[in-house]
């Protein structure tokens, strides 16, 4: 972790997988494979989903990327939370 | 002009020039003709062609002279950054020679030739307006380019797309990743999806528009050269 909060670069042991620290540090916490693909995957699914139903208006070089960007962000960090919560 | 094509050509293009080439300048480099233009071209022009493609219009936007242009202000302006000027000048390089291929092509050759080239492929269509464009592209052999870029793209450049490539190729040419990062508390998961934001725009808009042009509004697909039929042949200024 740098000084700026922001989580420094290094892998697992494996090619492609985080390392044990950064696959558990919460907000920050790096996906597995499968977990990306599918947070990709459904992601795409609902962006479709709101083109086919607002047309061209989120059809466009701001917002396309900058839902995948959010998307990515903030989904697992919902998921997370609402797991704990059901746990709970 | 092309689509998605344009956002599929970015990550290809990385495969070949990765390691001295930033690819935000890459994408400043391919959005630049269309930011400096399209706005324009849809809702203030007169004649869309001309003034998109042509002169008296902006038409030498679109063109490898005015990528120098660019990639020289780039290097002047990020006082001597390559990896940004050469990012710069291969995608604005790219966007022209891929505008050539609709009917009224691009003037890829100014300032030494003001004529503009064209493979002639498929209509141009924005005078048709931006959803009519859109149906014209979609319907036509420009749909096929999109297609086959992102064909092209996942088979022989997919690593483009993946965490180890950004880490180990994108990212060390350009500072300004870390400085994102930092600036925006990113964890490494989004600045990813940041990195691949442009191919997703690229599929969904392909996917999207192929899906409300054919089975929301019911238009046929008409490929081949220089369709669609529907819209008027190109009438030189």
């Amino acid at each position: 972790m740098s000084e700026t909060g922001v989580p420094t670069r290094g892998g697992g042991d494996e090619p492609g997988q985080p390392s044990l620290e950064r696959a558990t540090h919460g907000s920050f916490r790096e996906l597995f494979p499968a977990e990306e693909l599918r947070l990709y995957g459904l992601g795409t699914a609902v962006f479709i989903a709101l083109a086919l139903l607002t047309h061209d208006v989120v059809l466009n070089w701001i917002i396309g990327p900058l839902f995948i960007t959010v998307w990515a962000w903030y989904v697992p960090v919902l998921h997370e939370r609402w797991r704990e919560r059901r746990r709970r | 002009m092309s689509w998605a094509a344009h956002e599929f050509e970015n990550f290809a293009l990385l495969k070949k020039f990765g390691v001295r080439t930033s690819y935000l300048g890459l994408l400043v480099g391919a959005l630049g003709p269309d930011f400096l233009t399209k706005a324009w071209t849809y809702y203030g022009a007169d004649n869309p062609a001309q003034f998109h493609r042509g002169w008296p219009g902006l038409g030498f936007t679109t063109s490898l002279g005015m990528a120098v242009i660019a990639a020289a202000f780039t290097y002047w302006v990020s006082k001597g950054h390559r990896a940004w000027a050469l990012g710069v000048f291969v995608g604005w390089s790219a966007h022209a020679i891929t505008d050539m291929f609709d009917t009224a092509g691009a003037m890829v050759l100014w300032p030494f030739w003001w004529e503009p080239f064209s493979i002639g492929m498929w209509k141009y269509g924005a005078g048709q307006g931006k959803f009519g464009d859109a149906v014209a592209y979609y319907s036509s052999l420009g749909f096929a380019m999109d297609g086959a870029a992102l064909l092209l793209l996942l088979v022989f450049a997919w690593r483009t797309l993946s965490r180890d490539w950004f880490e180990t190729v994108v990212r060390p040419v350009d500072g300004a990743w870390d400085w994102i990062q930092v600036k925006f508390a990113m964890p490494d998961r989004a600045l990813l999806a940041f990195y691949r934001g442009f191919f997703f725009y690229g599929f969904t808009r392909f996917v999207s528009w192929s899906v409300i042009v054919h089975a929301v509004e019911g238009w046929p697909f008409d490929l081949t050269w220089g369709s669609p039929f529907w819209v008027a042949p190109y009438q030189p200024w």
